[in-house]
């Protein structure tokens, strides 16, 4: 990718900042060596730890105001889905282009009811592509990592067949993960992403906690402003 | 709106109008009590720690501010963006208004930056005929009302939903009900429009991280995300100190900021966006540009005021302090109210025009004590109102000399008897219901604002000091 640019006078505008700062007597303050220490959980899980982590997620996530589905199998899930293109009355569902979403043949379990999938990418051209991801009913996602304790899916689009437009734009969300999934809290968010990314973060990555809230009129909590009004977590066993 | 430019008659107004001030009551009450319910689910001593250690992430970060800019800088344009770097409001301005011509923008999506309220960046941009819709409810509220936010987090707090109803149907072709659901809901359909038509997406800046060029956008109603998902060219303003190092250092940011502000334990949508898409990407921006704004922000460095630049922009401060929660945002005069704005806006707009601000405070220490990033606000309100008189050395001589002659009668004990003495004596014709009603200036100016208690017949000590007597016969 090209360079960007940088308009404005550089040195100047740092001069400013190199002249104003001033070292107070002691010394400026150190860098905070590992600012998350004792702030929050920290440990390797097991399989039943995960599991118990999956009550903890759903209790955070059910309090935020969503639903979540705790799914044994690939029948359970076929399930779940078809309850949930009940409840929302869904004709138009999109998903990710993701290799787990894949392993789910997600396409199968709509074939049999009376909404239509389409994956990712809808059409190649923005101006058609726009128009179609806006008039889905309902987005499909896979959550990479799931912090437990605050009931957050974390969905970073590190690829192009995993846009934020699906999870943005649709009033109904529906995230899938399994339980390997799920971590405590940003630890082990952190822990992954410089495993994986280091400082080389994907061009997005979102934290959905919940439906989308607003509080603007009296203070009084209304669902759904702008983002997701319906949010479903469905997450599977591991094993 | 017109602005009053003295704060006297700024909250003069305000305490005039009921309803604002219900809705404010209301609304911190609500927030403050959030909060609490937050910390206590963290409890008090993890709380504070996370305070310390956000603290401590602050001060390296602004004492370094150099080091962390300028790896920003040559993040965000190894990213493929580029980077506005504005030493004033007016540069900043001119930079977006000229990419809004070069782009033949007509509509202009923005979530929250109180940056561009800061610098009036809408105003320039209508002027040049493109369509400005701020996209948050709450802004969006006071934009067609013409209005400024009053709360940093909560922009028409002071509205109700009456008063909401009648502005939305003044651009709505059906009637929308005073139901706040439907207000809501009238506000998706209308916005989501607009989304799908941006030409150019505008936001503010949470934090900024230096080592990847990544911008963090907290909203809750999801706005933010959908303006960096669709706008072709994404603009983004930050305030030159809104920069953290990195992805740990957000966390514990994030974790504070979201139990300050409402107490929830994460904002809803935390989007990190590293700006331009990939090329095989099909949707997030093609262009983005990232504005530094100082405008007045280095001034600050160095001086005893340089914690202010800490400020993470939650609110807190706003919700726990007394004297915001009687007269409301608006009275502050400038985009920042409560004790935040009580010392920003003398310090980049200048004491001749906010310096009384500083004394809208009772000093009480409920800001700082609120405040998740330890700013010591009300040792900066104190130190602001010294400036002032120093500044200013208002009284001249009049007011010199009551305070030397005050000094003098009080270092003695037997001239503070004799000055009680003849007080009592000649205050008679000024009292009216055991107060001082009436005086010659300075006091007359005094009284205009403050009750003065008369002075009693006998002081307590006089009292106690007669019944020890009464005892001892
Ligand atoms: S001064 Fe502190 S409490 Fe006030 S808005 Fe800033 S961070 Fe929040």
């Amino acid at each position: 990718m090209a360079n960007g640019i940088v308009t404005g006078n550089r040195e100047a505008f740092f001069s400013t900042i190199r002249q104003n700062i001033k070292t107070p007597p002691g010394g400026k303050a150190p860098r905070v060596e590992n600012p998350m220490d004792g702030l929050f959980t920290q440990r390797e899980t097991t399989v039943e730890d995960r599991r118990e982590l999956r009550e903890r997620f759903i209790q955070e996530w059910t309090t935020l105001g969503g639903k979540a589905f705790n799914i044994k199998d690939r029948v359970e899930l076929a399930q779940a889905i078809k309850q949930i293109i009940q409840e929302r009355q869904l004709q138009k569902a999109m998903c990710w282009d993701h290799p787990e979403l894949e392993k789910l043949k997600l396409e199968e379990i709509f074939s049999d009811t009376q909404a239509s999938l389409s994956r990712w990418p809808l059409e190649k051209n923005y101006s058609d592509w726009i128009g179609k991801a806006a008039s889905m009913e309902a987005g499909i996602v896979w959550s990479d990592i799931a912090m437990a304790e605050t009931g957050t899916l974390v969905l970073p689009s590190s690829s192009p067949g995993q846009p934020t437009t699906v999870c943005v734009l649709p009033i109904t969300l529906i995230a899938i993960f399994t339980t390997a999934q799920l971590v405590d809290g940003f630890t082990g968010v952190v822990k992954l992403f410089k495993e994986r990314y280091g400082t080389n973060l994907p061009t997005t990555t979102t934290f959905i906690s919940g439906p989308s809230r607003t509080t603007d009129i009296e203070m009084v909590l209304t669902i759904g402003v702008h983002g997701s009004r319906y949010v479903y977590a469905l997450i599977l066993d591991e094993a | 709106m017109h602005i009053e430019p003295s704060f006297h008659k700024r909250y003069h107004k305000a305490l005039r109008d009921t309803a604002m001030l219900k809705a404010v009551k209301n609304g911190t009450g609500r927030l403050r009590g959030q909060r609490a319910t937050a910390i206590e689910g963290v409890g008090a001593d993890r709380w504070m720690e996370f305070r310390n250690r956000a603290e401590a992430i602050r001060l390296h970060v602004i004492q370094h501010l150099d080091q962390y800019l300028e790896q920003l800088v040559d993040n965000v344009i190894k990213n493929g963006g580029h980077v506005c770097l504005a030493k004033t409001g007016e540069e900043a301005v001119q930079y977006i208004a000229e990419l809004a011509k070069k782009k033949n923008a007509k509509t202009i999506l923005k979530s929250k930056s109180m940056v561009s309220e800061e610098i009036h960046l809408n105003p320039a941009l209508e002027q040049q005929g493109c369509n400005v819709i701020e996209s948050d409810l709450g802004e969006w509220i006071i934009q067609l009302a013409g209005e400024t936010p009053s709360h940093i987090i909560a922009p028409a707090m002071h509205k109700n939903r009456f008063q909401v109803a009648d502005l939305f149907n003044a651009v709505s072709e059906e009637k929308v009900s005073t139901e706040i659901a439907d207000l809501c809901g009238f506000a998706r359909k209308y916005l989501r429009e607009k989304f799908l038509g941006i030409d150019i997406g505008i936001t503010g800046c949470n934090f900024a991280l230096a080592d990847s060029g990544a911008i963090t956008l907290c909203t809750n109603e999801g706005n933010a995300r959908i303006i960096s998902t669709l706008a072709p060219t994404l603009v983004t303003i930050m305030g030159m100190e809104r920069i953290l190092p990195g992805l740990e250092e957000l966390t514990v940011m994030l974790s504070l900021l979201a139990r300050s502000a409402t107490g929830q334990k994460l904002t809803v949508y935390n989007t990190l966006s590293t700006g331009v898409r990939n090329p095989e990407e099909l949707d997030g921006p093609q262009e983005f540009h990232l504005v530094i704004v100082d405008n007045g922000r280095s001034k600050q460095l160095g001086t005893k005021y340089e914690k202010i630049l800490n400020c993470i922009r939650c609110g807190s401060c706003l919700n726990a302090c007394p004297v915001y929660r009687n007269i409301g945002g608006h009275a502050y005069g400038w985009v920042y109210p409560g004790p935040i704005g009580a010392v920003l806006s003398p310090l980049y707009q200048g004491m001749d025009k906010y310096g009384e601000l500083a004394y809208a405070t009772t000093l009480c220490g409920a800001c700082t004590f609120a405040c998740p990033v330890k700013i010591p606000l009300h040792d900066m309100l104190y130190a602001l109102r010294n400036d002032k008189v120093e500044l200013e050395k208002t009284g001249g001589l009049v007011e010199d000399m009551t305070y030397k002659g005050w000094s003098a009668a009080f270092a003695s004990m037997s001239r503070y008897r004799f000055s009680i003495g003849m007080a009592r004596r000649f205050q008679f014709p000024l009292v009216k219901a055991e107060k001082i009603a009436y005086g010659p200036p300075p006091i007359s100016d005094w009284l205009k604002h403050r009750d003065m208690p008369a002075l009693p017949k006998k002081f307590f000590h006089e009292i106690w000091r007669e019944m020890k007597n009464d005892g001892k016969e």
